[in-house]
């Protein structure tokens, strides 16, 4: 046996993969060689001190600090909105809005998106493009209006609804922008009429303009918990995701 | 900690089976959690990290030789996968997956921060270069464990993840090459290259090799 062959499976003796008749070889080697032995000592002096190492604990508030950075992704989004904006705002009040933020500095130039929209539940959902919009329409007794404060506004109790708003800002104006939309469990898409769908997943394609865009989506909360809400957009050189977090207690 | 050397504990344990537990129920629970989580339940994550935190920080501290940093590492790991969890296709165990994005996570902040290598050479002549006065063992075992974190500091990455997955976190060869995404002889191939330029880092520090050989190099595992 050579010396290269040695020191190779002199590790793997260590891990006991060594056949008895290769052990035996490097045993004879051994025997013959000084260099080899005092590597195989050398190493077995190694071992039980990788052997003896062990972790750090953890540093205090390690799971409060992750936990803290969980809630906090995404926190800077839009929040949930009254629904009887979704329904009666005209696509042009939202555009003017969105001048507002251009104005502010944003730059912006909007996508008014509703979604919600109709009898058409085959996954993924096609949504339509905001020239052919067909409105969501969410009226019932016991719509959310939830407001300020910010913290407030991402809870909704059991059975309410709500129409989510999710944001997306772009650099500049993407003209066939992928758009997806990930509903949680806990919440449940609505229709027109406020008929539950069963949709979690809407994928579809329209503009993005420089600046914020919005995607308002009608919804009933349906399971407690605390959920993600999860929109991506993707275009020539740019790609984004917006996230939003949602508290649903119990009703 | 370790009662028993990992590499020892290894010696009876089935491939694939890197823990104690039982991975087939251990892979089924997290998968299910990683359903949950993918529908958007961020709770499921919490637990499904919770459950990971130790081996995550252990890996990144074996990695990076620094616990504050190790920490640090950690945590973005943790929240990259949480970002990248729709991503995830059970194609391997999901803590393959995890510690996977770990390594990913430190790799790509050893490319961000090239004064990392500096850094750590002043580490490593820090800690050398203590005085061993102090007659207390637990102050020289410490201060051991300190030149083996500088030494594997050393140690070229690819050999390092190897070493830190399979001599101190016990991780099997299957599971390390899902982590580190080679082939299984590749694993076995970094590890002993791992090994040997660890044992000649060693040798040079003086933390090995002081003693005369005493027979021809069996284990003492047996």
């Amino acid at each position: 046996m050579k010396c290269t062959r040695a020191r190779e499976i002199l590790s793997d003796r260590h891990n006991g993969d060594l056949s008895p008749r290769s052990d035996d070889g490097l045993r004879r080697h051994l025997a013959g060689c000084a260099a080899c032995r005092e590597a195989a000592e050398e190493l077995r002096e190694m071992m039980p001190l990788l052997g003896s190492w062990s972790s750090p604990p953890l540093p205090d508030g390690f799971a409060e600090s992750l936990h803290e950075r969980l809630v906090n992704e995404g926190q800077d989004q839009p929040l949930v909105e009254m629904p009887e904006c979704a329904v009666a705002r005209p696509l042009w009040a939202s555009a003017l809005w969105a001048g507002g933020l251009m104005a502010a500095g944003a730059a912006a130039v909007l996508l008014i998106l509703w979604v919600g929209v109709s009898p058409a539940p085959r996954p993924p959902v096609r949504c339509p493009a905001p020239g052919q919009v067909q409105r969501a329409r969410v009226v019932t007794p016991n719509a959310a209006i939830v407001t300020n404060p910010p913290d407030s506004a991402r809870r909704l109790r059991v059975g309410q609804v709500a129409v989510l708003v999710l944001s997306i800002r772009a650099e500049s104006r993407h003209t066939d922008a992928r758009l997806l939309v990930v509903l949680p469990d806990g919440v449940t898409l609505l229709g027109e009429g406020a008929k539950a769908l069963e949709e979690k997943r809407m994928e579809w394609t329209a503009s993005l303009n420089r600046g914020d865009n919005e995607i308002r989506i009608p919804v009933r909360a349906q399971r407690v918990g605390t959920w993600r809400l999860v929109a991506r957009a993707r275009a020539a050189g740019f790609r984004t995701v917006s996230e939003a977090r949602l508290v649903v207690t119990r009703s | 900690m370790h009662n028993t050397p990992p590499y020892m504990k290894l010696v009876d344990r089935p491939e694939g089976a890197s823990s104690g537990l039982d991975r087939a129920s251990a892979d089924a629970h997290w998968a299910a959690l990683v359903k949950r989580a993918q529908h958007g339940d961020v709770e499921a994550f919490e637990r499904l990290a919770g459950e990971h935190y130790q081996a995550v920080y252990a890996f990144s501290v074996g990695l990076s030789g620094d616990p504050a940093e190790a920490a640090d590492v950690a945590q973005e790991a943790l929240l990259k996968a949480y970002r990248k969890l729709g991503s995830y296709r059970f194609a391997a165990s999901f803590r393959s997956w995890l510690l996977q994005v770990t390594r990913n996570t430190f790799r790509d902040r050893i490319r961000a921060q090239q004064q990392q290598r500096a850094k750590m050479q002043r580490l490593a002549e820090r800690t050398v270069s203590q005085p061993s006065a102090d007659p207390e063992q637990a102050l020289v075992a410490k201060q051991t464990r300190a030149q083996l974190q500088v030494a594997l500091s050393q140690l070229e990455p690819q050999f390092r993840e190897v070493v830190v997955l399979f001599d101190l976190q016990g991780f099997a060869y299957r599971e390390i090459a899902e982590i580190c995404e080679v082939p299984m002889g590749t694993v076995k191939s970094r590890l002993r290259r791992g090994r040997d330029g660890l044992r000649r880092l060693l040798v040079a520090d003086g933390v090995i090799g002081c003693l005369q050989p005493k027979d021809d190099g069996r284990s003492r595992s047996g």
